[in-house]
Order: structure tokens, then C-alpha cells, then sequence
């Protein structure tokens, strides 16, 4: 199996992990002083708590993926039910998420060593009900012009 | 040169085109058939003539980028100013967005047929202060519940 196919099971991994809720072993599988989009592995990992305890009903599943040297690049789908805790200081809403997350991540010796990417907070927000969709956002700034 | 390294030529020549603002030029690269979610190419193009009118000085970099077959997956940062026309519908604010949006496009016979993928559309409406930041959202929503 080549680097790209062993790095591509490696992120199939991580998503099993993330589905079995087995935080701590997910988070085995980035290196030590990784980082990504401003957050320090150890604040990846308590976003990660936090998620899973807000959501407790949370499903990876990965929408698509390629591979080229030490990178994958994939897209992901969330979808989860907020009757836990609180995610973002928001109280459980009992409402549902469906959000997409897009990331290029380097693998070095199988541990993700850095990602990139965009997470899909505002579908997310909407979602939970804390911020308007985009036509009610739109037509409220439209309104204030008035 | 392989298909791999064709097809990323092909999203670097994409974003030459749309850093001259030459939306014209820039949609032929994409396929008849193409879409992106619900959205045709017409559309599209539509979205792209509305950006560049409301950022004239729309500046888009790619930060990362690898292909695998018939795919491209890329990140690119976007910045400009909103001194042109309308974005969504919200007049020119001045402002400066700021963002990174992420994609997986497949490519036939040197065209785009399809983007997946996420946007920063959260960040974006920040920014253009349409949106409050997370902390103000969470603030908002905390005390709606007062």
C-alpha cells in the first residue's frame, strides 16, 4: 500500500474513532505541538469534547477524499441532535445540525502533523437557531437601512 | 505533464483569471454541465459578477492545493474591500473581508464539472457586519433567554 492509500485509511481511522466517541484515542492520531486554522491540538481536543457532549447522537461520515504525498484532502458531514451540554455557551436547543467540513491535513510517520481548511459554522449556527439564516440576515440589514 | 499536474495548472490559470477580474474568461473553464450544491453555471457566474462588483479590489490566493485523478481539492484565502456594488444583497460597507474557503472540483476534459466543498459564508457576513461575531451571537442568544 502506498504512502497515499495508508494515509487515506489513516483519516478513515480518525472518523471511526470520532463516530465510536473515543476522543482520546482520536486525538492520538495528531502529533504532539500540531496545529490547524489557529487552534493548538489541546484546544482541538476540548472543541472536540465539547462537540461530542452537546451532540451525544454525532455522525462523521466522510463525503469524499483524495490523496497526493503527505496530504489528504476530504470532505466531511456532521450530523448530531444538541440535547447534551452546552456547544459555544449555547444551551441545548434539541435541534438538529447536517454541516459540511472541507480540510487538507499533512501526515507525517501516521499522525496528522497540521490541517487547513473551512468549517462550516454558519449552516451550523443557523442551524442551532442563534443567528438568522442569510435572507433573514439580509432582509434585517435591509430593514435598518430603511 | 500528467493529468494530475494539467488540472491543477487549470486552477491556477482560474485564479489568474479572477484576480485580473475576468469573470468572462473565468467561466469558461467551468463545464456546460457544471454545478455547484443547486447552483448551474449561469449562476455562477452570476455569484462571481456580483463579488467582483462589490470587491473591486477581490484578491484571491491559493494556500494549498493536490489532485488525485479527476479531482483538484484546494484552499484559497480571499480579501477585498466592499467599496462596489451590493454582496447579498447588502450595500457597499467598506469594509475588508478576510476568508478561506475550501474545495474539491472534478475536472473532464480540461473543464470544471462540479465544486464541493465549504465556504466561509459565516466569516464573510461578519465581517460585513451583517452578522455579530460567535461571542456577541452566543451573548444574544444567552439573553433572549433572560
Amino acid at each position: 500500500m502506498g504512502i497515499e492509500e495508508n494515509n487515506k485509511e489513516l483519516i478513515r481511522h480518525l472518523h471511526e474513532l470520532y463516530n465510536q466517541h473515543n476522543i482520546d484515542a482520536a486525538n492520538e492520531i495528531y502529533a504532539e505541538g500540531c496545529f490547524g486554522e489557529g487552534f493548538t491540538l489541546e484546544q482541538n481536543k476540548q472543541f472536540e469534547i465539547m462537540l461530542q457532549d452537546a451532540f451525544p447522537d454525532a455522525k462523521w461520515t466522510i463525503l469524499d477524499m483524495i490523496a497526493e504525498g503527505d496530504k489528504v484532502a476530504f470532505i466531511n458531514n456532521v450530523t448530531g441532535t444538541h440535547t447534551g451540554g452546552l456547544y459555544m455557551g449555547i444551551p441545548p436547543t434539541g435541534k438538529k445540525i447536517d454541516c459540511k467540513n472541507t480540510r487538507i491535513v499533512r501526515i507525517d510517520d501516521s499522525k496528522i502533523i497540521e490541517w487547513r481548511g473551512t468549517a462550516d459554522f454558519y449552516n451550523n449556527m443557523q442551524q442551532l437557531g442563534v443567528i438568522p439564516t442569510m435572507r433573514e440576515a439580509i432582509k434585517a440589514y435591509n430593514d435598518s437601512l430603511k | 505533464m500528467g493529468i494530475e499536474e494539467n488540472n491543477k495548472e487549470l486552477i491556477r490559470d482560474l485564479y489568474q483569471l479572477y484576480n485580473r477580474h475576468d469573470v468572462d474568461a473565468a467561466n469558461e473553464l467551468f463545464s456546460p454541465d457544471f454545478h455547484i450544491g443547486d447552483f448551474t453555471r449561469e449562476q455562477n457566474k452570476q455569484l462571481d459578477n456580483m463579488l467582483h462588483s462589490a470587491f473591486p479590489d477581490l484578491k484571491i490566493t491559493i494556500l494549498d492545493m493536490i489532485a488525485e485523478g479527476d479531482k483538484v481539492a484546494y484552499v484559497v484565502n480571499a480579501t477585498g474591500t466592499h467599496t462596489g456594488g451590493p454582496c447579498f444583497g447588502v450595500q457597499p460597507t467598506g469594509r475588508k473581508i478576510d476568508m478561506t474557503n475550501t474545495w474539491i472540483v472534478r475536472i473532464v476534459d480540461n473543464k470544471i464539472v462540479e465544486i464541493n466543498g465549504t465556504g466561509d459564508t459565516f466569516s464573510q457576513f461578519q465581517q460585513l457586519g451583517v452578522l455579530p461575531s460567535l461571542p456577541e451571537a452566543i451573548q444574544a442568544y444567552n439573553d433572549s433567554l433572560k
